[in-house]
């Protein structure tokens, strides 16, 4: 009887712990090799969920890029989970004099549904934007990178 | 919530009623702790998690060239009166010389002669690789005359390379327009291009003191640049 107490509380403070969901990166968000022949005004480059991609004005593709391919597992089946992202997310590359990459729009599904499986996969495309400064019109040649926050609501 | 409404009341009435308050207060605790449980499972969560996006940027033109821009053997007389003077012309697609017409350079030909008399005529290849598919680029060749000298004394007679033209080689073939020394054309599938360049070398244009040449090679060097 006295072992009988410790022993529930354990079990109920295991189960009732909160669940958390897993998100794997299958495949990492690349907007491909490009070129930014001029930055007096904003150019874009958008790799789309289903593969297709497009630039605008300045910016010119040499090797398009692809979607991000992420799975999310760690939760109960058929949990529903709404998915966001926070814009606009930017580059912070310190090549000298650079000027920067901004992420201002994205193209993920709003939900996605776990299923019996308890996983789902989804895909995230996203335009790219140049700065479009007269002032500061160089983009080195180099990889640049940036960082999104995923939202994750269930 | 609604799992929490039933099986609350029951364990609260459950202990009223009964003498051993152990027992009693072990089935609440339990009872309240499964409800907690089955309030936790539906309480709204959010995680947000970092992912990366990347993008490489290569703005540089991968542009190589072979070859040189050869006009063989020629015989050749210059003018000593400014703007006459005798031109053979190179076109960017064939080999054979060609007598240049009068221009603003050469008005007329007065005494001047040139004459290909043999030697290997060449044409310098531009090759572009590893550019965007399909993309618009800018040639710029020379748009002034370009001195071809050898080392044969002040006054003497030297020859010019004007009128610059190119051709792109490549598919689809054409002619590339050129106008006040620039011009475009577009890469390939591939995002490459093969390109050629000829020009047309003429006498003296100037006033020469010695309009003889020696048996020399006259030589110079011009720029070609590709930009997006």
């Amino acid at each position: 009887m006295i072992l009988k107490r410790p022993s529930l509380a354990l079990c109920l403070f295991s189960l009732s712990a909160p669940l958390a969901a897993d998100l794997n990166i299958d495949t990492p968000l690349s907007f491909g090799e490009i070129v930014v022949r001029s930055n007096t005004s904003a150019s874009t480059v958008t790799v789309y969920r289903n593969g297709a991609f497009q630039s605008t004005n300045h910016v010119l593709i040499i090797k398009p890029g692809n979607p991000g391919v992420f799975t999310i597992n760690g939760l109960p089946p058929y949990t529903t989970i709404n998915l966001s992202v926070d814009l606009p997310a930017s580059s912070s590359m310190n090549f000298p004099q650079t000027a920067q990459f901004t992420i201002t729009a994205v193209d993920i599904p709003s939900t996605v549904n776990l299923g019996a499986t308890g996983s789902t996969q989804f895909k995230m495309g996203a335009t790219l934007t140049t700065s479009g400064n007269p002032a500061n019109q160089y983009y080195s040649g180099a990889e640049y990178l940036i960082f999104l926050n995923l939202n994750l609501d269930y | 919530m609604l799992v929490l409404g039933v099986l609350l009341p029951k364990q609260l009435n459950f202990s009223i009623g009964s003498a051993h308050m152990k027992q009693r207060n072990q089935k609440l605790v339990t009872g309240l702790s499964a409800a907690m449980l089955l309030m936790g499972t539906n309480m709204a969560m959010a995680e947000t998690v970092t992912v990366p996006a990347t993008v490489t940027v290569n703005n540089a033109i991968d542009f190589t060239f072979t070859g040189t821009l050869d006009f063989g053997e020629v015989r050749g007389t210059a003018d000593s009166t400014a703007a006459e003077c005798s031109g053979l012309v190179l076109s960017p697609i064939s080999l054979v010389l060609t007598a240049a017409p009068t221009s603003a350079t050469c008005s007329s030909a007065g005494t001047s002669v040139i004459q290909a008399v043999g030697g290997t005529v060449a044409r310098p290849v531009f090759t572009i690789a590893g550019v965007a598919p399909f993309t618009t680029l800018n040639l710029t060749v020379p748009n002034t005359a370009v001195n071809l000298t050898a080392a044969t004394g002040p006054g003497t007679a030297q020859f010019q390379l004007i009128n610059f033209t190119a051709q792109k080689t490549s598919a689809p073939a054409s002619a590339i327009t050129i106008t006040s020394g620039a011009g475009t054309f577009q890469t390939d599938t591939a995002g490459g291009a093969v390109f050629t360049v000829g020009a047309t070398l003429i006498t003296d244009p100037g006033t020469p003191t010695v309009i003889t040449y020696q048996d020399l090679a006259y030589a110079g060097s011009f720029d070609v640049s590709v930009t997006y």
